[in-house]
């Protein structure tokens, strides 16, 4: 089975970059921290 | 003949591929815009915590509310009874009681609710509330579990 951008027991590598970036322990260096513009821009939610 | 029928097949799984990403977007994309419009109206409502948007589970309002009352409860509530959390998706600075109503809080539970789209299971997810705390504390992302990927696997199960 192969979803594109997946593999079985992996996550695509954007979705796990903003995961890691949203889940930073101190709230000012949150990706958050600069306003949500940066969230919305993230590669993952560019997905096609 | 063969290779045109071989081609068409090819598209419709393309198509396939399109829609499941598309599912697997939406949702996470929806809680986003639903977040980032509450934060910009500058709504008086205290948290915006996953309580929102997901109602709790029997087995997280059994351990939330009896277990640790004083930590579900913001001191200033408007509404004495309002849970503002629930465990799995509490930030660290709620947790270690920094503070109640920063919108970046929020934005810790968004990450915790993508990796739960993505996983099937909260990412700091464990027995007992003070272990979830405690891997919220130590920021313990379970990255090389076994259980990521099952969702996957099931929803491909399910649109073949």
């Amino acid at each position: 089975m192969n979803i594109q951008g997946y593999e079985e027991g992996m996550m695509s590598p954007e979705a796990k970059d903003l995961i890691e970036k949203l889940l930073i322990t101190d709230p000012r260096k949150r990706l958050c921290a600069s306003g949500t513009k940066e969230i919305k821009q993230h590669p993952f939610f560019k997905g096609d | 003949m063969a290779e045109k029928a071989a081609e068409e097949e090819e598209d419709s799984e393309d198509e396939k591929i399109v829609r499941r990403k598309k599912a697997i977007f939406a949702y996470p994309a929806d809680v986003k815009n639903s977040i980032e419009v509450k934060i910009e109206e500058d709504t008086k409502m205290g948290s915006l915590e996953p309580t929102t948007t997901i109602e709790l589970s029997k087995t997280e309002k059994n351990q939330g509310i009896q277990q640790k009352p004083s930590m579900l409860i913001p001191k200033n509530s408007m509404n004495k009874c309002r849970i503002i959390g629930t465990p799995d998706y509490m930030a660290p600075e709620i947790v270690n009681g920094i503070t109640t109503n920063d919108p970046a809080s929020d934005w810790w539970s968004v990450g915790c609710l993508l990796f739960e789209f993505l996983t099937g299971i909260p990412p700091f997810n464990d027995d007992e509330v003070e272990k979830i705390f405690d891997n919220i504390r130590n920021r313990r992302i379970p990255w090389d579990s076994l259980e990521i990927g099952i969702i996957f696997h099931l929803f491909h199960e399910q649109t073949k």
